[in-house]
């Protein structure tokens, strides 16, 4: 566009610089022409002093010519009679080939191009000859013509330019990132840290992918030593089961059966076969004692009475076992489905071994409340308390499942489980909203 | 003369009963009860009697820990352990660690005096229950193993794999497992443990040869 522009440009400034200069042409040789001469005797033409006393050729031309151009006045064998101030320049040009009437364009001595026009004076023997330099008929719309492509060369340059630094700095990363993070593991990989060759946006966009890459995978890592440690604890709870009916019900039965056998030995007295029975009596029920215990351990049967009656008979339980006050402050509560019974009774059970083993607690107070719209239960001690993390999950991770796990159990059956601390003691306040 | 017992078991009923047996016995001569490790450890230091009864789970040292350091101290106690577990594996590490004989804790009186009398006579006994495949009453006798079979079996039972085997007698992979099919075959075992352990009972290999 710009050189069809350009080129469009040039051809008229041509054709406008040729009329130009052949009008001058022919008006010089037309002046020359109409005037009187006289052959001098040095065999040089002068205009009659009539028209213009004391004024030479230059007195035709030059005198009322404040238009651009030059002029050279030539006789026939090419000796220049007469050149306005550029003239010797334009003895160069007359040395050209040129056409009668037909002006052409040459480059002059000094560079510039000029339009010239040749034409003869009639009678006179005499040639005009005419040039202008486009630079002279134009002036500054020359220099523009001429500034023109250069800017427009400019400007395409620049805009190659932007482009090769777009694509350097935007389009390349970009497509890095895009080839990266498409083939990126998330919660494995970690993408290149930093591409110095991208824009500042780009390398900010790169950091942020970078840092959620990172958390990723300290979300995986978390998650696989949660599942990790979920197994765990599945196979510590069976081996403790194991362990649990090895040490008790099978050793009971083990009694029974050498009780048998020991009764089989003494036939000869009555009172040592008597003996021997009430032995393996005794044997068999401590053995459905600690069965039970073994049952009670792993459901406690009684939570089918409700949580206030199952409450009441933990609290029984563990203030026999652990040797430690519990206050009850328990109102019935409506029916609940048994998972969430379960929930919340587990969560008693875990509060009240935690206050007894790990805070040196001497009393606990736990109260149930049926509040409508939900279920508060709040077991408190007056234990010496602990640090609570911001996020509970983290201390199963670090082995400190207590904690982590009553949350657990409590946002299973959707409710919620807080937990404040000071040293004077802890309250644990569980509560699940229920539908009205 | 009477044999010198001490008795070790954390379980209170058991241990009761596991002496009720003995006292049947006029030979057997209990010399002291203990309901744990350190006490029976103690107890041997002080009676170094010629047999003792070992529970493998217990407070303090376990049974096989126990074993382990009568044999390493040195005193002349053969341990017989007196376990609930059945586990094959329970059975090999209480040999390794110097046991010599394993009784359940269901086995019947006579039984137990057996395998009391064998392990004070330096024997070695094994309870028919972790080496089930065979009827021991009855006398049944295995065919004989061949010389080479009784190689692979004790390579085997120091653990090394069928391919270590083969390299070491310069004979393939497939024929170390033919002769382990053809020995647990003789025997009646159902897997490498049982085979070694049905080895040692028929004395086919000694107790010696099997764990060092």
């Amino acid at each position: 566009m710009a050189w069809v522009g350009f080129c469009q440009f040039e051809k008229t400034m041509d054709s406008l610089a040729s009329s130009y200069v052949q009008n001058l042409a022919r008006g010089a040789a037309a002046r020359l022409e109409s005037a009187r001469w006289d052959l001098k005797p040095d065999g040089m033409w002068q205009p009659r002093q009539k028209y213009r006393p004391g004024v030479g050729i230059e007195g035709f031309i030059a005198e009322d010519l404040p238009i651009p151009g030059t002029f050279a006045v030539f006789d026939e064998f090419g000796l220049l009679l007469y050149g306005s101030p550029n003239a010797p320049m334009m003895s160069v040009l007359s040395n050209q080939l040129l056409t009668y009437g037909v002006p052409s364009k040459i480059r002059g001595a000094d560079g510039n191009y000029y339009t010239i026009a040749f034409y003869p004076v009639l009678n006179k023997n005499l040639f005009v000859l005419a040039a202008v330099s486009s630079k002279e008929l134009l002036g500054p719309m020359v220099t523009l013509t001429t500034f023109w492509p250069f800017m427009v060369g400019m400007l395409g340059l620049i805009g190659i330019f932007a482009v090769f630094i777009m694509w350097q700095k935007v389009i390349m990363p970009l497509k890095d990132l895009e080839e990266e993070i498409s083939l990126l593991k998330w919660g494995e990989d970690i993408p290149q840290k930093n591409a110095p060759e991208a824009v500042t946006e780009l390398q900010k966009l790169r950091a942020a992918i970078v840092t959620l890459a990172h958390s990723a995978i300290d979300k995986a890592v978390l998650n696989r030593r949660y599942v990790t440690d979920i197994v765990k604890v599945q196979e510590e709870e069976r081996s403790r089961i194991s362990r649990e009916i090895h040490d008790g019900p099978l050793q009971d039965v083990t009694a029974v059966i050498q009780r048998l056998r020991l009764l089989a030995t003494d036939f000869d007295s009555p009172e040592k076969m008597r003996q021997r029975l009430t032995e393996a009596e005794n044997a068999a029920l401590a053995g459905v004692r600690e069965m039970r215990e073994v049952c009670n351990n792993l459901t406690p049967p009684w939570l089918d009475l409700g949580l206030a009656q199952a409450l009441t008979e933990l609290s029984e339980r563990q203030n026999a076992q652990l040797g430690i006050k519990i206050n009850l402050d328990l109102h019935e509560v409506r029916e609940l489905p048994n998972d969430v019974t379960m929930a919340f009774f587990r969560v008693a059970q875990e509060a009240v071994n935690n206050s007894a083993n790990h805070a040196n607690a001497k009393e606990i107070t736990i109260s149930l409340r049926d509040l409508g719209n939900k279920i508060v239960l709040k077991i408190e001690d007056d234990g010496k308390g602990f640090d609570v993390p911001e996020n509970i999950t983290e201390l199963r991770v670090k082995g400190h499942r207590g904690l982590s796990n009553m949350q657990e159990r409590m946002s299973l059956v959707g409710g919620k489980l807080t937990v404040s601390s000071s040293p004077k003691g802890t309250i644990i306040k569980c509560e699940m909203p229920l539908n009205t | 003369m009477s044999i010198s017992i001490i008795l070790a078991d954390d379980h209170p009923l058991t241990r009761e009963g596991m002496k009720g047996y003995l006292t049947k016995e006029s030979d057997f001569n209990v010399v002291g009860e203990y309901a744990d490790g350190d006490a029976a450890w103690a107890g041997i230091q002080k009676y170094k009697p010629q047999v003792a009864l070992l529970d493998i789970r217990m407070p303090g040292i376990d049974g096989v820990a126990l074993a382990r350091k009568i044999k390493e101290s040195g005193i002349p106690t053969a341990s017989l352990m007196l376990t609930s577990y059945d586990a094959q594996q329970y059975v090999m590490a209480s040999l390794r660690s110097g046991a010599r004989g394993y009784v359940l804790k269901t086995a019947d009186m006579e039984t137990l005096s057996k395998a009391i009398r064998i392990v004070a006579r330096g024997g070695f006994y094994l309870d028919s229950e972790v080496a089930s495949a065979v009827e021991e009453e009855g006398g049944f006798v295995p065919e004989p193993v061949s010389v080479r079979e009784r190689e692979v079996l004790l390579l085997a039972a120091r653990g090394l794999s069928g391919k270590e085997i083969a390299t070491q007698l310069f004979i393939s992979e497939r024929t170390v497992q033919t002769h382990l099919a053809s020995i647990y075959d003789k025997l009646g075992a159902k897997n490498k443990t049982e085979a070694m352990l049905l080895s040692l009972k028929y004395g086919i290999v000694t107790l010696e040869e099997l764990i060092n």
